[in-house]
């Protein structure tokens, strides 16, 4: 864990869109399957069983429901289950819910991932000087939401210190519209004197916004970076001829191919290094 | 006098755009609104197999170019702070009341800060209170379906603002309810086009009766907070936008 949250951001940026990428690019139950288990090592890795168990237990019930949503919403295939009335229920569109299903958990297995990995200010590392704009306005949202709940007590106390407190009991709900509309008015002009008093101390009059560096982009992280895309790239080409040569209906044909191979490598990447790593440590 | 003063307003403001060049931005902001259901419409008819990655390519495009857009006009900070604040309210909204499946207050927020600051300002209102409450809820595949299906129902209400259409309520409500209708609209179509294999009418008409009912309460919610916070809270943005100089 220690290497990969020494490494340079853009690397992980770069992997994580990458592997983003080409999960949703390989519809096939071989990289989909790849995909999820180097997912959900990962995870176990880094997070421990008990925490990946409970995120896993609600994914669950989402394949369940895409399974079966495809099951009965496209009637198509060869392997017949069973009929009702006219309508015949197919194997192969079940086995395609299921595919999406775990296609869509591994997705968000490595969102879950990553999250822990990537933190906003190595999100800001990479994209921030890019566009400081949006930079700043994200950080200011995040940064008002738990402001509000401080504030919004603060009214409620003025509020009930100001008032006979009994009498706003019975319309609760009126009371808080009201406190909400309070909140953004001074919310808005609090706002508004903050944008002057950032002017005022030189906000933005630099074309570049220094900066301090807290990663430098080494020899290592280009090596990994290289890595990474050259994974990418022949994962990638395997993708694309894997998907071409595969069909769900009429009949499913599931084949391994030498480009799985480089897939798995690129899913199983991130946990080599952490097991490799442990490994160190317990010599 | 007056010319000075002037001069240092338009000096001050400092986006003030060649027409050509603002209607070329307009132009290029329709076309990336519209690339994105007519992809989903495209793949669904072509029967595409990676129309799940092709058409969040095609909203991550659209975003991209909406928020490159606002980047490129280096809008004043007094000018970016009232997205900043109807967004992270949009987002607080979303956050509180979660309990409540589908109540949510954002759509009704998007549309007030389309209405008052104008389109691009709903878009990146509802664009990035999808964003931010999404670090609170998990982002996903989802996140720029959200993102684009709040921003273009703040883009919308700018538009239908700038034509004094939402000025009467019954006209305002009605677009508060069909916008979240919009919402449902795009992101089952994103999960019935990308998700459901082969695609057939019937099955897309099937899983959008079975959202039917969550999004009639997303509508229905989206008029109440209309109703409770559209009058007050315009007329408190309008009292802070001349307050403050906001107008271009």
């Amino acid at each position: 864990m220690r290497f990969l949250e020494h490494l340079h951001p853009l690397v992980l940026v770069v992997y994580m869109a990458g592997v983003l990428v080409l999960s949703m690019l390989s519809l096939e139950p071989i990289s989909i399957a790849l995909s999820l288990c180097g997912a959900c090592s990962f995870g176990v890795l880094t997070r421990g069983w008990r925490p990946m168990l409970q995120f896993v237990r609600w994914q669950l019930v989402c394949v369940g429901v895409i399974a079966v949503a495809n099951f009965l919403l496209s009637s198509t295939g060869s392997t017949e289950l069973f009929r009702i009335g006219m309508r015949a229920f197919y194997l192969e569109s079940l086995l395609f819910g299921l595919c999406m299903g775990a296609l869509l958990m591994a997705v968000m297995v490595w969102f879950w991932d990553f999250a822990s990995l990537l933190t906003s200010e190595k999100v800001e590392t990479v994209f921030g000087n890019r566009a400081p704009t949006l930079a700043i306005m994200i950080s200011m949202i995040g940064r008002l939401i738990p402001q509000f709940v401080r504030q919004g007590h603060e009214i409620d106390e003025v509020h009930q210190a100001c008032s006979a407190a009994s009498a706003q009991r019975s319309q609760p709900l009126q009371a808080q519209f009201r406190h909400l509309s309070v909140l953004a008015g001074w919310t808005l002009e609090d706002s508004l004197e903050t944008a002057y008093a950032m002017k005022a101390r030189g906000w933005g009059y630099a074309p570049v916004r220094t900066t301090y560096k807290r990663f430098v982009f080494g020899r290592t992280d280009a090596l990994c970076l290289g890595v990474v895309v050259a994974l990418l790239g022949l994962s990638g080409v395997g993708a694309l001829l894997n998907v071409s040569s595969f069909h769900f209906y009429p009949v499913m044909n599931v084949s391994p191919s030498m480009w799985h191979v480089w897939s798995a490598v690129l899913f199983f990447a991130p946990s080599f290094v952490v097991i490799k790593e442990r490994c160190a440590c317990n010599r | 006098m007056q010319r000075s003063k002037a001069s240092y307003r338009s000096k001050d403001v400092g986006d003030y755009k060649h027409p050509t060049r603002e209607r070329l931005q307009s132009a290029s902001e329709l076309g990336a609104l519209i690339a994105v259901p007519a992809t989903l419409g495209l793949c669904a008819y072509f029967q595409i197999e990676q129309s799940a990655l092709l058409s969040v390519m095609v909203a991550l495009c659209a975003l991209g170019l909406f928020f490159a857009g606002f980047e490129a006009s280096k809008p004043h900070l007094r000018h970016i702070m009232p997205i900043v604040v109807l967004a992270a309210l949009a987002a607080a909204g979303r956050i509180l009341c979660a309990p409540l499946p589908d109540c949510k207050p954002v759509s009704a927020i998007c549309i007030m800060a389309g209405s008052v600051f104008g389109r691009r300002s709903g878009f990146m209102v509802g664009a990035l209170a999808a964003l931010v409450s999404n670090f609170f809820f998990g982002q996903g595949p989802w996140t720029p379906w959200q993102m684009y299906a709040w921003g273009l129902i703040g883009y919308l209400a700018g538009v239908s603002a700038d034509r004094g259409l939402l000025k009467r309520p019954g006209v305002l409500y009605t677009f508060g309810f069909l916008s979240a209708l919009l919402y449902g609209l795009i992101l089952n179509g994103w999960y019935v086009v990308g998700f459901v294999h082969p695609f057939t009418w019937m099955g897309a008409v099937g899983a959008f009766a079975a959202a039917a009912v969550f999004d009639g309460v997303h509508g229905v919610a989206t008029v109440v907070f209309l109703a409770l916070l559209y009058a007050p809270w315009q007329r408190k943005l309008e009292r802070i936008k001349t307050k403050y100089a906001l107008v271009d």
